[in-house]
This record gives C-alpha cells, structure tokens and sequence, in this order.
C-alpha cells in the first residue's frame, strides 16, 4: 500500500471510530483541526489501526506522531517493512 | 514489581442525566447516599457518587457533545470503567503498560480530592481508572 491508500483507509477507520462521515484527513490534519480526536479516542483509533493493518505501535510512536502525516508514514514503513 | 492496588473501588457508569440516575438508583436502594456533585473540566463531566453500603456507582453525566465519553453514551449508556486506589499511581501504571494496557491519561480529580487518576484501557478495551491512594 502506497501512503495514499493507507491515508484513504486511516480516513475511514477515523469516520467509524468517531462516528463522523464528514472528516476529511490529510497529511497535516492535527487533533486540534478534529473536534471529537481527544485522549480517550485516540487510544481507540490507535486500536482500531493496529487491527486493521496487523501492526502494533510503541508508546513513543503513539506519542511522537505531530500529525496524520507522521502517522501514516509510521503505517507504511510497517506494513511495506 | 509488587502490585500496589486496592480492591474494586466503584464502577463508572455513563448517564444523560446525574438527577435522573439518583431516582431511578433510589427505587433499587432507597437507602443509598449520594455525594456532592463535582464538575471534571479534564473529562468535560459532572460526576457523583452513590453509595451502597462499601460499594460505589459513580454516576458520570457528560456535557460536551464532541468527546469520546458523550459519543460512548449516545451509543451505549452504562457501565464502562472500574475505579481501583492504587498506593503507587506511576509504578503501577508503568506495570500495566509493560503488560499491554494503554494509558490515556493523567489528571487531577476533583472528584478524589484532587490527586491524581490514571484510565488505561486493558487488552479487552476495558477502562480500568487508577485512583492515587491518600
């Protein structure tokens, strides 16, 4: 998967997990720019990522991430090894 | 590592409403005590507390409608997390992480007088509230 396939499907995993068709994610899409992003969902969106692409993050990933830019570049190197 | 926490505490139950959840808790127990009520700014919550006889429900009534919390009510309403003291809130925290759990926050509770919680998911996606012991 290329980084904009893995940014469409990180996009849908958001719109579920937050119950919310209208977001759009691009690559310097921050929690500030998301209303419902906050510290209890981020936790559900970072399980529902590892399960949809079989790859677990380590907490400084989780932590380190500045946006969904780093996050998806973060999926790719995993899954593309 | 020694295992620094105390037996269950209370369970959180998610509720529209702190009052009406008092009334329909009063038909069940007539003779539960409820707490004052404490606004969480952290959580975007009022909270209470009602007590039966050792065991607590925390009624927990969200008020902002872009979090996690009010859109888990909108889907589900009830109970979603336990609340256990711990005498060694960050060893015991860091145990749990090594052990998969994921720590979403830290935060001062006025609900707890102020010390600090921790709410970690566990592997089944359970909320799990660390409460620091006084």
């Amino acid at each position: 998967m290329d980084f904009n396939q893995i940014l469409s499907e990180v996009t849908t995993i958001y719109r579920k997990v937050l119950d919310n068709d209208d977001i759009t994610l691009t690559p310097e899409t921050t929690a500030i720019d998301v209303e419902e992003w906050d510290s209890l969902s981020h936790i559900e969106l970072v399980v529902a990522m590892e399960k949809r692409f079989k790859i677990k993050f380590t907490t400084i990933e989780i932590q380190n991430w500045m946006n969904v830019g780093e996050l998806v570049k973060c999926i790719e190197k995993k899954i593309n090894g | 590592m020694d295992n620094t926490i105390s037996p269950l505490n209370h369970i959180g139950c998610l509720v529209a409403s702190l009052d009406e959840a008092i009334a329909d808790y009063r038909i069940l127990y007539p003779t539960g005590i409820v707490s004052e009520i404490y606004d969480i700014e952290e959580q975007k919550v009022r909270v209470c507390f009602y007590t039966i006889g050792n065991m607590h429900i925390e009624f927990v009534e969200p008020h902002q409608a872009e979090t996690a919390l009010y859109r888990m009510l909108q889907k589900k309403p009830g109970f979603y997390h336990i609340g256990i003291f711990t005498t060694d809130i960050d060893k015991e925290t860091e145990r749990l992480e090594n052990e998969g759990y994921r720590k979403i926050n830290k935060f001062r509770s006025a609900a707890f007088g102020n010390r600090y919680c921790v709410f970690l998911y566990n592997n089944e996606m359970h909320l799990i509230e660390l409460i620091e012991a006084e």
